[in-house]
């Protein structure tokens, strides 16, 4: 029986937040013959989310890292456990979204030709204005909001860019799963409920997203677009920041990337 | 019991495509602080996914009550009513935010949107080719909501100023706004678009200064966006003196 195995990564998260996401996973209707497993991995300061992720998720649910690796590194901590134990397929899930009753089953469907690396969920209600092939379902790069990622190409990536603390991770993860020649879907009929427009621009998340920018500029290759970001990031905290050097794509690699786009990282329709 | 006000939605499904009663659904059963009624008017042949899709979605657990059929009347201890088109999606907060609006001095709130064009796909959801956005004066008139058969979709209105009937074709849509128009205030809800309403329009041309204004309400959204795109330092600093001057007008 083919095995899913789904990670959710917490952070200080409100309780009231997981009791939606658990119920959402509890309605799913996964696709027939698919096994489903729940794991949480809590990188608060403290365990105090661990009773109330054991009460909705079950008892072998929890575990607390003691520190914050970030994203990335929590989760290619959890896949490298996953694969390792037979795992068919992991999906990346944020502790703030829902999911809708049949998002597993499609995603899952799209997943299952041998060629595919990752597929990601439409956003709801805002969808992502990324494009995507409408009838194959192919797409430049994959949000990371419920991202299921395929044995194959966790092997040939090795999992998420571990430099990337957050945002940007899932776009270089993208790019390297298609560079390793696997490819990259939007399962159309997957939606994920993940409403974050109301968040403002935090100074610190703008911060984040110009360093991760200027990071992948640095990895992929585009000079120009990394010291326009720092640039960016120097004027925002009025000194220089030093961006950790990122291991180099080779050069055939990089026609993948897409930096014609600002932040984007591809066209959008909207 | 929830003791969130009560707001009665009315969903029509005006095309074939199963994905827009699934989406409007999946928006009504995610909005937050309030609890909903929500009847379904579908087609004899489209019932059976109707009750199919409230079966999953009430597993979601939501304070919503589903079902299928066109009410008599609106649903008895209703603060308002919304006639949503299949095909409609609003933000979290949208039924929340214009409920607000309606009892601040019982007018009819409407929400700014944003038009949908989509693209049918066979065997999977429509695809979306662009949303754009649409202008919204203080006041709205029908004649300027009404260029978008499923303008109601943005509009909450206050129970008591509802006709008591329930609309279905894009006809009745427009004499049950006719209807409630002229019983008060209509009032724009303030802040970015909280609704999509699908582009059924027949005529996608200029006909009107309101479709101008529309034209320049999104060229206002999308020309910062380019140039963030293209110059971000540019546009950092613009962003930094915009701030600045607001902040000194106060």
């Amino acid at each position: 029986m083919p095995l899913l195995k789904i990670g959710i990564v917490l952070f200080e998260n409100a309780p009231a937040e997981l009791e939606r996401l658990a119920r959402s996973v509890a309605a799913s209707e996964p696709a027939p013959g698919l096994e489903v497993t729940v794991r949480a991995l809590d990188n608060s300061p403290d365990a105090r989310l661990e009773p109330v992720v054991r009460a909705l998720l079950g008892p072998v649910a929890y575990g607390w890292a003691g520190s914050n690796p970030g994203y990335g590194a929590t989760h290619n901590r959890a896949m490298r456990e996953a694969f390792g134990t037979g795992a068919d397929a992991y999906l990346c899930l944020n502790p703030d979204a829902v999911l809708h009753p049949r998002c597993l089953e499609e995603l899952w469907a799209t997943a299952s030709t041998p060629d595919t690396g990752l597929v990601d969920a439409r956003t709801f209600p805002e969808e992502h204005p990324k494009p995507y092939d409408p009838e194959r379902g192919d797409t430049p790069w994959c949000t990371g909001t419920a991202l299921l990622v395929r044995p194959g190409a966790f092997r040939a990536t090795g999992g998420f860019d571990e430099g990337l603390f957050m945002y940007g991770e899932d776009v270089d993860l993208s790019w390297r799963t298609r560079a390793a020649g696997f490819r990259a879907r939007t399962a159309p009929g997957a939606l994920v409920h993940h409403w974050v427009e109301h968040r403002p621009l935090t100074r610190e998340r703008e911060l984040r997203v110009l360093r991760s920018a200027a990071y992948l500029g640095r990895k992929w290759g585009d000079e120009a677009f990394a010291r326009r970001y720092e640039r960016l990031l120097r004027a925002r905290t009025g000194r220089a920041v030093e961006i950790e050097s990122p291991p180099v794509v080779a050069v055939g690699a990089r026609r993948i990337a897409d930096f014609a786009h600002g932040v984007r990282f591809a066209r959008s329709r909207w | 019991m929830s003791s969130a006000p009560r707001i009665h939605v009315h969903l029509v499904a005006w095309t074939d495509e199963p994905w827009d009663l699934e989406e409007s659904l999946f928006s009504l059963v995610t909005q937050e602080d309030v609890a909903l009624s929500v009847s379904i008017a579908v087609s004899v042949e489209d019932e059976g996914f109707a009750r199919g899709a409230c079966a999953r979605f009430s597993r979601l657990g939501r304070a919503v009550e589903l079902g299928v059929g066109t009410p008599a009347t609106w649903s008895p201890g209703t603060a308002a009513v919304a006639v949503w088109v299949g095909g409609t999606l609003a933000a979290p907060d949208h039924l929340a935010r214009a409920l607000v609006r309606c009892r601040a001095d019982g007018a009819i709130a409407v929400a700014p949107a944003r038009r949908v064009l989509r693209r049918s796909v066979p065997g999977q959801p429509p695809y979306v080719v662009r949303k754009t956005r649409r202008f919204t004066s203080v006041s709205p008139s029908l004649d300027e909501l009404g260029r978008d058969p499923a303008f109601l979709g943005r509009c909450l209105v206050p129970t008591d100023r509802a006709p008591s009937w329930v609309p279905a074709s894009p006809d009745e849509h427009h004499h049950w706004a006719a209807e409630a128009w002229p019983s008060g205030p209509v009032a724009r809800v303030v802040g970015p678009p909280s609704v999509d309403l699908p582009d059924l329009r027949t005529w996608r041309g200029v006909r009107s200064l309101d479709d101008v204004r529309d034209a320049l309400s999104e060229l206002r959204y999308q020309g910062p966006r380019w140039l963030e795109r293209r110059a971000p330092s540019a546009f950092g600093r613009i962003r930094g003196w915009y701030h600045w001057l607001r902040g000194g007008a106060h």
